[in-house]
């Protein structure tokens, strides 16, 4: 290679590096708290959009959580300040915490938005984390879908930033968000560390309410079966009643998870509680087809004749997961023909398929 | 004439990397020969076709001006590692960012290119646009 080319060398750490920089410093540019102006970004400031999207995956790849990206951290911790306007102005125009929400607001009121500390903890970021609390950023304020910072870290399986925040006091009992507390949060996702290092600190394992109830719901529902048995090792309440399915046994049983099932029939489950999505255990099973848990429950005298949940009984939930499966097998069986037939011809199909590629690929 | 090519490329990109080379070293020299003005210049530029892809490359990024070669280089890091397809709007933006060394970097109006085509006359006939975005040829 020659000289010249090679000035033209790149990596790809480098080049994320540079990437973020870039984003960066462009983000850090909307200095102002007035309301941004649409038009004004998609034709005068046409790179807002990705940069706002995308800095922190290049953040990432370029390993900001790392030691050796200095200038990068100096410049995320100076768009993560508390209460500035590019803060506010990169919320607005793409807020990573909207599940619900827009994603994009661009009129959004400053004290709608959930400070630094959230969206570092939501992201990852832990040089950044470390910094804002160092800044005495507030580790328990109230705000955004998981509303602490802990939970957000929690739901999303951050360890190093969980710790952190656990290392400068945060309430592991908070309650409020998507999932009421950061247990619940690291249950549904399956996190196990995580989930060890809150009973460390003796958070509650039995607090009601957020989308699955309970932690032990939220980890039978994914089917994790480690953080089940560490739940139940501390004491959680296997008949506990609330959220989406009602008990963790029905959880379990919807999602298919036999030996998460057996777990919790060991400590005494009641099988006939009613409530949740799908009224019974029974039914939650029958309408995923477990065949295997439905046996199970049957054993444990399961009232069949119950009524009520979304398909009414366990046997009607049944039939329609019968009548759907037997509608895909014969459409799989179908398909598969065509493939084979295709496939016979190999050479001839590809050429055919090049084809139609480059006759609608090709602009007129 | 080079469209079909590069779409060609696309297609055999996930069949064969051989084949693909030779397609882009294709697509790359009808590039070239496209700017050729006259016969003559024709002639002299199809006797002296470069020998492989890494050549080809070469060549190219030898006569791109020292003065653009920083530009040119932040164009192409943005290419090949941006998320998604960029547009000619968007990637003529990221050269608008001050990076001179010991200076946290700053955004400067002043950098913008006042045609934005220029970043694809400037990049030569390394990248090219097309309806789904700009992509490194």
């Amino acid at each position: 290679m020659q000289n010249e080319a090679l000035y033209f060398r790149i990596s790809d750490k480098s080049s994320h590096a540079l990437i973020t920089q870039i984003s960066l410093a462009y983000l850090l540019q909307f200095n102002r708290l007035g309301p941004l102006d649409e038009n004004y970004l998609l034709n005068d400031r046409p790179l807002a959009d990705y940069a706002a999207r995308h800095w922190i995956t290049h953040a990432i790849s370029c390993g900001i959580n790392k030691d050796e990206c200095a200038s990068i951290s100096i410049l995320a911790q100076k768009l993560l300040e508390p209460g500035t306007a590019p803060f506010y102005n990169w919320v607005r125009m793409h807020d990573l915490d909207s599940f619900c929400t827009k994603p994009s607001e661009l009129a959004r009121a400053g004290f709608s938005i959930p400070g630094p500390l959230y969206y570092a903890a939501l992201t990852g970021l832990e040089k950044v984390t470390q910094n804002l609390l160092d800044n005495s950023a507030d580790v328990n304020a109230q705000k955004g879908h998981y509303v602490t910072a802990l939970q957000a870290a929690s739901a999303c399986g951050y360890e190093a930033v969980v710790k952190l925040l656990l290392e400068n006091e945060a309430d592991v009992n908070a309650q409020g968000g998507y999932y009421t507390t950061a247990l619940q949060a690291a249950s549904a996702g399956g996190y196990e560390a995580i989930v060890k290092l809150l009973l460390e600190k003796e958070t509650d394992v039995n607090v009601l309410g957020g989308r699955y109830g309970t932690a032990l719901q939220a980890a039978s529902a994914g089917g994790y079966e480690a953080v089940v048995k560490l739940l139940l090792e501390n004491e959680a309440d296997v008949n506990a009643q609330e959220g989406y399915y009602g008990t963790a046994l029905q959880a379990a049983s919807a999602g298919g998870h036999e030996a998460i099932v057996k777990l919790l029939l060991e400590k005494e489950t009641d099988v006939n509680v009613q409530g949740g999505h799908y009224g019974t255990a029974l039914q939650a099973a029958s309408a995923g087809g477990h065949k295997a848990i439905v046996e199970i429950l049957l054993e444990k005298e399961a009232d069949v004749n119950v009524q009520g949940g979304h398909y009414g009984t366990a046997l009607r939930a049944a039939s329609v997961r019968a009548t759907a499966v037997g509608r895909d097998t014969e459409r799989n069986a179908e398909r598969n023909a065509e493939r084979n037939a295709v496939l016979a011809g190999d050479p001839k199909w590809i050429r055919l398929l090049c084809n139609t590629i480059l006759i609608t690929d090709i602009p007129s | 004439m080079h469209r079909e090519c590069i779409c060609f490329c696309h297609l055999t990109a996930y069949k064969d990397a051989k084949i693909l080379f030779r397609f882009r070293w294709v697509a790359l020299q009808l590039v070239e020969l496209e700017t050729c003005a006259s016969l003559g210049e024709l002639e002299s530029q199809l006797n002296d076709l470069p020998g492989g892809l890494e050549e080809t490359y070469d060549r190219i990024l030898q006569k791109i001006s020292p003065k653009h070669r920083a530009d040119v280089k932040i164009f192409l890091q943005w290419l090949a590692f941006a998320t998604r397809p960029l547009a000619l709007a968007e990637l003529a933006e990221t050269v608008t960012i001050d990076m001179k060394s010991g200076h946290i970097p700053t955004y400067s109006f002043r950098n913008r290119y006042k045609d934005q085509h220029d970043v694809l006359v400037r990049c030569s006939s390394l990248i090219v646009q097309s309806q789904g975005g700009i992509s490194i040829l």
